[in-house]
């Protein structure tokens, strides 16, 4: 009962606390239009080559620019503001949630707390992203588009994390503003490389995520399912990695 | 490294409460060819129910690195360290969430020290009432002054009635009433069985310790009824508004 108590006290106060970050907040109200409305307000609508995959194969199909955009932007929104979040999160409570530990919280209390938040915070931020998207584009697989959303953000959410750890708010802010835009924006943008992306540009976060989204954007079937699965994959292995991170870093007991 | 809490042996009348034995800690560098500082080489220390101990030293002698210790904030690296009942924290720095309220901190570190949420409103009225700081319950820690953040920080060390109380330059910021009402109120609760660590600079304060400890050369000196090498300074300037 009492460790239900502190997590949930944790979890909750957390919540209000990270409500009250402005620059967050900001950030959730203005980016979405700025990236998002504004790429679909600019961008010619003219057909481009799309490298996507069909019936197990990569091949290319013809689709509207804009479409494309929406595809590529969506998630580099919510990307970035997921992995800010992150960072913030490490970042103010590396000192702090140290003495949580001192007045009996439990590591497994904290930790849940903390990702709890985190959880939260992406799942805001995604339907902020797709919300926008929505005015002005309609994937053809909503629930996968949004499913390989959820993926990326989280993953991107823990990315942060870990950067938070090693760096310190500035460094960290522009690595988190950079990382997306050069893997999302374009590694993994099929207008950018339309062949199939090198070796290493396979390791990024994105890879499979937005594959995925490209697929189920874009097509009406679902051909992406394994990259699903690895995204999922990568999410596990990155979380893991934070939440050792975050134990090693705050000295939670 | 280890660390227990099992009860320790009577001394006397009084019940040590704490107890680190031949302590050692060096701070690594980051950096393969950095240079590592160590800053405890054998520290022993022991702290009985009932009495205020002083900590001194020379800046960067090593007393906030041997209370975090002590606390269990800090890993050591050789040596023992066992401790019994509860443990109330105060570090130099306030450690605290910036954008909760007062109340809501007072609601979180309550939570851990495992408070119903009524014991932690009588302990927030209490503390609030004792340090002078009611009429900011409802004002976020980053709107506070630093005394008043002080006073947070303090009152959340002491909001479980420890039998332990760990304070690292406690009175930094403070007005001179409330620096007054600081060492009343510690000397009612050494009264009641409660030992008070403390880290001290002033002078002023040296009547006022049971024992006092110097940190000097990576080692504890019981300096009780010595000067200290480094002295203790006269001059409490800067330490209160």
């Amino acid at each position: 009962m009492v460790s239900v108590n502190r997590t949930a006290t944790a979890f909750g106060i957390g919540l209000r606390e990270h409500a009250r970050n402005y620059v967050l907040v900001a950030l959730l109200v203005v980016l979405p239009v700025s990236f998002i409305t504004l790429a679909f307000a600019v961008t010619q609508d003219v057909q481009m080559p799309v490298r996507t995959v069909v019936d197990g194969e990569t091949t290319t199909v013809m689709r509207g620019m804009p479409e494309v955009h929406g595809v590529i932007m969506t998630p580099i929104t919510s990307s970035f503001i997921a992995g800010l979040a992150g960072l913030f999160l490490m970042r103010e409570a590396r000192d702090t949630d140290g003495r949580l530990a001192v007045v009996g919280y439990r590591a497994r209390q904290v930790i849940a707390a903390r990702f709890g938040v985190l959880a939260v915070i992406t799942l805001v931020v995604v339907a902020v992203s797709v919300g926008v998207m929505l005015i002005d584009f309609q994937p053809e697989q909503l629930w996968w588009f949004v499913a390989a959303m959820l993926v990326l953000s989280v993953t991107y959410g823990l990315i942060g994390m870990l950067v938070g750890a090693a760096f310190n708010r500035l460094a960290g802010l522009w690595i988190m503003l950079i990382l997306p835009m050069i893997d999302i924006g374009l590694f993994q943008d099929p207008l950018f490389v339309q062949s199939e992306p090198e070796w290493w540009m396979k390791l990024f976060p994105g890879y499979h995520p937005v594959r995925v989204m490209v697929d189920t954007g874009l097509t009406t079937d679902l051909d992406t399912a394994a990259s699903l699965g690895w995204g999922a994959g990568y999410l596990l292995v990155v979380g893991l990695l934070a939440v050792w991170v975050y134990y090693r870093g705050t000295r939670t007991t | 490294m280890e660390t227990t809490t099992a009860p320790t042996e009577t001394v006397g009348e009084s019940k040590t409460l704490v107890r680190g034995n031949a302590l050692e800690k060096t701070y690594g560098s980051r950096l393969p060819l950095g240079r590592s500082t160590p800053v405890l080489t054998g520290a022993d220390i022991e702290v009985r129910a009932g009495e205020i101990v002083g900590i001194v030293g020379e800046n960067g002698s090593g007393k906030s690195t041997l209370m975090k210790i002590l606390v269990g904030v800090l890993d050591h690296d050789v040596g023992t360290v066992e401790r019994t009942g509860t443990v109330g924290w105060c570090p130099q720095e306030p450690l605290l969430y910036d954008r909760l309220t007062v109340s809501e901190t007072f609601r979180l570190f309550g939570a851990g020290y495992g408070m119903s949420r009524e014991e932690i409103d009588a302990a927030k009225r209490r503390l609030a009432d004792e340090l002078d700081f009611e009429r900011y319950l409802d004002y976020r820690v980053d709107q506070l002054s630093g005394g008043n953040r002080q006073k947070v920080n303090l009152s959340i060390a002491l909001m479980h009635d420890p039998d332990v109380l760990m304070l690292d330059e406690p009175y930094t910021g403070f007005d001179w009433e409330t620096y007054l009402r600081f060492w009343d109120m510690a000397q009612d609760l050494a009264n009641d069985g409660t030992a008070v660590v403390m880290i001290s600079h002033l002078i002023e304060e040296r009547s006022r310790l049971d024992r006092v400890f110097e940190v000097r050369d990576g080692l504890v000196h019981d300096v009780t009824d010595e000067e200290t090498e480094s002295g203790l300074r006269s001059d409490p300037e800067g330490e209160h508004e």
